[in-house]
């Protein structure tokens, strides 16, 4: 894939996120990563609520590593009664050390109800590369895959035990090994 | 045979007309637009009731209900803002609310909430914010694409303990 190509990889997950969902009172999504143009045309179709977060580059943004450990609460800062139907973190958590994964986890668990669903990349090897990329949805079972020149905060791959154990507003469900080491989760409020 | 020939001359001045458009349509929309240009700083509120091309900064609000907005390349506007349809080609911090249509061009970079029955972001547009989209709104009524099952309380799968990758991983 070169800078300026995207690709668009089936998922045999993403349809799950979707599953016995009611959208007829109106879908809620937080997507973690920028506004792409998939997901909002993938969403036109439906009444609903996207917040798009962009917070991989708030994450970069900071001068100094240790600022943006704990501030999740003054970056999610959304009405209280919100109450996110589909979490999008696409590969946002392999960018958290564990302090700023617990924080985000914290963060995050007012916004969740009992029918919330999320979706994630995990790393099934800690060699497992960094890339730089852009996600989105395309279709209800194909992900868009966008290269970015965007800057990237540290590293942190994440096996599915590191994030079963720190985002435990969510009780892991499934996990798909895709390539490049990429590994597809799909959680479940807990 | 002539009407033939005329017709080809009739296609080739449709031609050279499109190929001449797109500079045309630009001036003919500031023709039947109000234009706010790019030396133009304005603080306050703007109300209107014909189509507003703003080039230059507005700090303040700006509503042209019933009439197409359009925040041009050079724009920066510091504003809550409220057409028919809305389309940024540049810089907008503020609320955004479409009756019809948002459109954020490949230009275009928008921190904000975004309300509207239909919003469409071209490649390279920045979005930060929320959108809030009711297609049933709308003036033209689309069924959904893509259908979703009729609901009933989804059962997760109880995940194994391990140290790497879950017993329920499926490999692609």
């Amino acid at each position: 894939m070169t800078r300026e190509q995207k690709v668009v990889e089936q998922s045999d997950l993403l349809p799950l996120l979707f599953d016995e969902l009611d959208s007829s009172k109106g879908l809620t999504v937080f997507d973690v990563g920028p506004a792409v143009p998939e997901t909002v045309d993938f969403f036109s179709q439906f009444k609903c609520r996207l917040f798009f977060a962009d917070l991989l580059s708030d994450l970069s943004a900071e001068k100094d590593p240790d600022d943006g450990k704990g501030d999740f609460g003054e970056l999610l800062t959304y009405p209280t009664e919100t109450r996110f139907d589909i979490c999008l973190f696409w590969d946002f958590l392999n960018f958290l050390d564990v302090k700023m994964l617990r924080a985000f986890n914290l963060a995050i668990t007012p916004f969740i109800h009992d029918d919330t669903r999320a979706h994630c990349y995990g790393r099934f090897s800690r060699r497992s590369p960094v890339m730089n990329q852009q996600f989105g949805i395309h279709k209800i079972d194909e992900v868009v895959v966008r290269n970015s020149n965007a800057r990237l905060p540290t590293y942190y791959p994440r096996g599915y035990a590191d994030l079963r154990d720190t985002m435990g507003c969510f009780s892991f469900s499934r996990s798909m090994l895709l390539r490049e080491g990429r590994l597809e989760i799909l959680m479940y409020a807990s | 045979m002539f009407d033939k020939r005329k017709n080809n001359e009739d296609d080739s001045s449709a031609f050279s007309a499109q190929r001449e458009d797109p500079r045309a349509a630009i001036e003919s929309a500031t023709k039947t637009s109000a234009v706010i240009g790019t030396k133009i700083q304005i603080e306050g509120n703007i109300i209107g009731d014909e189509n507003l091309i703003i080039e230059g900064k507005v700090n303040g609000t700006v509503e042209v209900r019933s009439k197409d907005l359009t925040i041009g390349q050079s724009g920066q506007v510091n504003a809550n803002v409220t057409a028919r349809i809305v389309k940024i080609d540049g810089t907008v911090k503020g609320d955004i609310t479409g009756l019809e249509k948002v459109t954020i061009s490949k230009t275009g970079k928008v921190q904000g909430n975004i309300v509207a029955p239909r919003v469409t972001l071209e490649d390279g547009a920045k979005f930060k914010g929320s959108i809030d989209m009711d297609p049933g709104e709308a003036t033209t009524h689309e069924t959904p694409r893509t259908s979703l099952k009729s609901p009933s309380k989804p059962k997760p799968v109880s995940d194994q303990p391990s140290d790497g990758a879950s017993a329920n991983t499926a490999t692609k």
